[in-house]
């Protein structure tokens, strides 16, 4: 596989895993479903655009959806050519299939009712952020209906961060300095409300790439019973291992020397 | 283009059944296979829904084609986000590994479960949820991380942070799957 420099961007950087991972995952998805599916989205669509012109003709309402201007009509006259440009061979016998097995296609302003499932707005409103300020640096959070997110995080000199737990309803920010860990948690509580916690620490045996000093190479022995996959190399700070390239094949892995291997999480010291 | 992308709104608002199609089959493999890499058991019934919950506020949509499609995926990053939590509230849900290769697949999961082995998704088994989330939106769906940003309701800089993390842990794990 051809690797790139570190750009940041899978796609670039791993094009080939990126194409297998699309094609992977995208592959497969039933013709007769995507027919179905936009057989229905033409009927919701139609019944919400005649929902919104009855109430416009009740109401004696300005500015419905449905007021159709010479641009538009014009648009979807070309639109009618280029769809029926761009549909293939294989789609168009989808929709005959379809028509087929359903007993025909949706008849646009002949539809029953359909109750509009609850859609997220094209543009959200959103709650003024709330902001925590610590020794390390700022974490901005927001709170948009039940949703917990981070707005923003800045580090002061000195500092990185990282974001450890984000789910909907809990946040952890995890501040790392030379000596010393920051970390942020915020919940959403009970009443809907964003409640913060500072904690901090000295940092001792961080994992991944940070807070290793005085590093040292190692030769792992390697007992008959693990199966290691390439050379280990180890920095050790202290009483506290990091991890840098250790691979074990095998699930739990025991090794000479009182160090263990817990699947692909890292090293620690007995 | 852009006109054309104009033209197929305005006869997927009228409900004209070709431009669905259209719609649909540009953007159901996507979202489909968004859900799939995100553990979603029935993806295409997910795809489905969100389909059907586009052309319920197509009405009110403005925006061009790069607007739609992040409209359209934070509709399906917010369901599957349902579908997790609804996932949640049972007991003991196994991890993704073992709903993909469970031993009673529909024909989708069987799909999945093949991939699996070439350790193409497992990959992501190191990445959090949001990690997950910003990498496959950006491979997957082949959203920018502007596009990526609006989905999952953050900064930009904030995605960039992010996806800079997960490449990061990624690395290590495909080079792996490279040699």
């Amino acid at each position: 596989m051809r690797l790139k420099s570190n750009s940041d961007d899978p796609l670039e950087e791993f094009p080939e895993w990126s194409t297998e991972l699309r094609n992977a995952m995208t592959a497969d998805v039933d013709p007769l479903v995507v027919a179905e599916t936009a057989q229905l989205g033409a009927e919701t669509a139609a019944a919400a655009s005649l929902t919104v012109a009855a109430g416009t003709a009740a109401g004696g309402l300005t500015g419905g959806t449905t007021t159709m201007t010479t641009a538009t009509m014009s648009a979807a006259s070309a639109a009618k050519g280029t769809i029926a440009s761009t549909l293939s061979g294989k789609l168009a016998a989808v929709i005959l299939a379809s028509a087929a097995v359903t007993g025909g296609l949706a008849v646009t302003g002949n539809l029953p009712g359909i109750s509009e499932p609850e859609v997220p707005a094209a543009t959200v409103t959103k709650t003024v952020p709330t902001i925590v300020d610590t020794v390390s640096g700022t974490v901005s959070l927001e709170l948009a209906g039940e949703t917990l997110s981070v707005v923003d995080i800045e580090p002061l000199a000195g500092w990185s961060a990282t974001v450890v737990t984000d789910t909907a309803s809990e946040l952890t920010v995890l501040f790392e300095g030379t000596e010393e860990l920051v970390t942020v948690d915020a919940i959403v509580d009970e009443a809907g409300e964003i409640v913060t916690t500072v904690t901090s620490s000295t940092a001792v045996g961080v994992g991944g790439d940070a807070g290793v000093s005085g590093a040292s190479e190692l030769e792992v022995g390697v007992g008959t019973d693990t199966d290691l996959g390439g050379n280990a190399t180890i920095g050790v700070s202290g009483d506290a291992a990091v991890d840098q390239g250790v691979q074990s094949e095998a699930g739990d892995v025991a090794l000479e020397g009182g160090i263990a291997v817990d699947g692909s999480a890292g090293l620690v010291i007995n | 283009m852009a006109q054309e992308f104009e033209a197929l709104i305005v006869g997927a608002r009228d409900g004209d059944e070709r431009a669905w199609l259209v719609l649909v089959s540009e953007l159901a493999p996507q979202i489909t296979g968004y859900a799939r890499s995100k553990g979603v058991a029935d993806a295409e019934d997910l795809m489905q829904d969100v389909m059907v919950a586009v052309a319920s506020g197509l009405g009110r949509f403005e925006g061009g084609w790069s607007d739609f499609r992040s409209w359209v995926f934070s509709i399906a990053y917010r369901r599957i986000a349902d579908a997790h939590r609804a996932a949640y509230r049972r007991p003991a849900e196994a991890p993704l590994d073992a709903r993909l290769s469970s031993t009673a697949p529909g024909p989708e999961s069987l799909v999945i479960t093949r991939t699996m082995a070439d350790a193409t998704l497992s990959a992501l088994e190191v990445l959090n949820d949001t990690e997950r989330d910003v990498i496959v939106l950006r491979v997957i769906a082949e959203l920018d991380t502007d596009e990526v940003a609006a989905v999952i309701g953050k900064k930009p800089g904030t995605v960039r942070v992010i996806q800079s993390r997960a490449m990061k842990k990624l690395r290590k794990e495909l080079r792996q799957w490279a040699a």
